[in-house]
């Protein structure tokens, strides 16, 4: 019924492409973690009392949690599975994923409270001057300045290399991290705007920018929460964007209906993070199937894609409603 | 108020920061720097890595940042205050809330005296302001402040001050006489950005940074 060398469920060894995916992506992970960090020690430097820029800082910090929820996955990712774990350890990504959307949920919804409630009660943000090589200047200006040269990375630099990267290896944390870096330029220019305010007594726009920013790392959880929990309650598999259906169920389905001794074919394919678990259901031509047709079947559906080496191939009667057909695709 | 998660853990994060910085930085001058040929290889990899079209953007950004901060420069002054401290008190009134503080600030006489009393009739007379008096506790002073009802309150606050919520304070300065390693602030209504700049300005050039 299934493949006949049990070792083959869950793929864990990647084709060349996919592996070299892999390792440029966790090396741009780890230069992500030490960018970030530095980005962090410096804004330290010049939070002072503006409410936009300590909203930004705290949001420099969370998007540090993909980056380590994706290092931590890859551990799990690659083991093999066992009778203990028979699907594998896929699901790690999806748990990272869950984990950085709650926590990105939590602690946006915190900062939004806070950000409102210092516009209700009226609070003006203090902003001094710090010595700098002899001279006096306002702290304001190094925050501008510290806010427009940490955006390279994000934007520039690791943003849209991790976002070429996520379709290839078909991993939705890393597509949603990249996501977000890209959008970071947006949390920058608010703090800014916020600054400036201050600086042209303006004293409501910080607030109104720790709040522009809160909403937005609140916006990051919702998504991130909902795309995870949705793939962990096994919804049909998408494209690594979740715009569509995974055309590969199509793929799968046209395959089979293909074979001479299938008359109709449909399929369950759920996502486990970062390959496909797949259950083809095949309405045989006559009763009787033989058990090398079913090992042939499934072999050729995990030629059609790396993602599909977990094949179970089950001969029915009649196609289970639930099945997808792929009509749509 | 701030809800109690912000707390006093990144209230002012930067104030230590500096202070840790500073020494570095005099330390760290007297190290020989990169070349200036290693520099430029390492910033043309970076950029490198990023493509041609991001460096177009990256530029345009730079740019469009340098005409908006110059425009600013030359237009406005910045930072301004929202209630117009510092201009109501320039050629008028400087009204200072001091509590008594032994070495630092003494309430015996007819006006207060002492080194603190001593700078701030310094920094109102760069304003050409006259400083008029109210002596009292600090909480007392500390509301007035809240109010409007004074523009500056000194005693023996430093940045360890549990009034930041209710007061601005100016950077810490250790090298006002009978600081005794104290690193000393004074108290400004919260959101005075101009006045607080004057007075850090005053205070850098008489006591040191």
């Amino acid at each position: 019924m299934t493949r006949p060398s049990s070792a083959q469920f869950g793929r864990i060894d990647l084709p060349e492409k996919q592996r070299i995916a892999l390792k440029k992506a966790i090396h741009w992970e780890l230069f992500t973690i030490v960018y970030t960090s530095i980005t962090i020690t410096v804004v330290a430097f010049v939070v002072g009392g503006s409410q936009a820029m300590r909203t930004a800082w705290i949001e420099d910090m969370l998007s540090l949690l993909p980056q380590l929820a994706f290092l931590t996955a890859v551990i799990f990712v690659r083991r093999r599975p066992t009778v203990k774990h028979p699907y594998g350890l896929h699901r790690a990504m999806g748990v990272g994923h869950l984990v950085a959307g709650i926590a990105l949920l939590a602690v946006g919804l915190n900062l939004a409270v806070e950000a409102a409630l210092s516009l209700i009660s009226a609070e003006h943000p203090t902003i001094g001057t710090v010595q700098l090589f002899g001279q006096t200047i306002w702290l304001g200006w190094l925050m501008i300045a510290v806010m427009v040269v940490v955006v390279v990375g994000p934007v520039f630099i690791y943003g849209p290399a991790k976002a070429k990267l996520a379709p290839v290896l078909h991993n939705k944390l890393l597509y949603a991290d990249a996501d977000m870096a890209k959008a970071d330029w947006q949390t920058n220019a608010a703090s800014i705007v916020g600054v400036l305010g201050i600086g042209l007594g303006i004293w409501w726009l910080d607030g109104a920018a720790a709040l522009f920013i809160s909403i937005g790392i609140v916006w990051d959880g919702v998504r991130n929460t909902k795309g995870a929990v949705i793939d962990l309650m096994d919804q049909r598999a998408r494209s690594y964007d979740d715009k569509k259906p995974h055309p590969l169920a199509g793929e799968i389905t046209g395959y089979l209906r293909s074979l001479p001794w299938v008359v109709d074919a449909g399929v369950r394919l759920r996502d486990e993070g970062q390959v496909f678990h797949v259950e083809a259901f095949v309405v045989p031509r006559r009763a009787k199937v033989r058990t090398e047709a079913l090992s042939e079947a499934s072999e050729g559906i995990a030629r059609l894609d790396w993602k599909v080496q977990d094949v179970v191939v089950v001969p029915v009667e009649e196609l289970p409603s639930e099945a997808d057909r792929a009509a749509d695709a | 108020m701030p809800s109690a998660s912000g707390g006093r853990l990144s209230r002012r994060p930067d104030a230590r920061l500096w202070q840790i910085a500073g020494r570095l930085v005099k330390r760290l001058w007297r190290v020989p720097h990169l070349g200036h040929d290693e520099r430029v290889r390492s910033s043309v990899n970076a950029v490198r890595i990023s493509g041609g079209r991001a460096v177009r953007r990256i530029l345009l950004g730079a740019v469009a940042c340098l005409a908006a901060l110059s425009l600013a420069a030359c237009g406005l002054q910045i930072p301004r205050d929202p209630d117009g401290t510092l201009d109501r008190v320039s050629g008028g009134e400087l009204r200072v809330g001091a509590v008594e503080e032994p070495g630092l600030v003494e309430t015996d006489g007819p006006s207060p005296d002492g080194p603190l009393p001593e700078l701030v009739r310094g920094f109102a007379d760069t304003l050409d302001a006259r400083a008029t008096w109210r002596v009292g506790s600090e909480e007392t002073l500390v509301a007035a402040l809240e109010q409007g009802e004074l523009d500056l309150v000194i005693g023996g606050f430093t940045d360890q001050t549990p009034w930041i919520e209710q007061a601005g304070l100016t950077r810490g300065y250790r090298d006002i006489e009978h600081a005794d390693g104290r690193n000393l602030v004074l108290l400004v209504p919260m959101g005075e950005n101009a006045f607080l700049s004057a007075l850090e300005r005053y205070l850098d050039e008489e006591v040191g940074g």
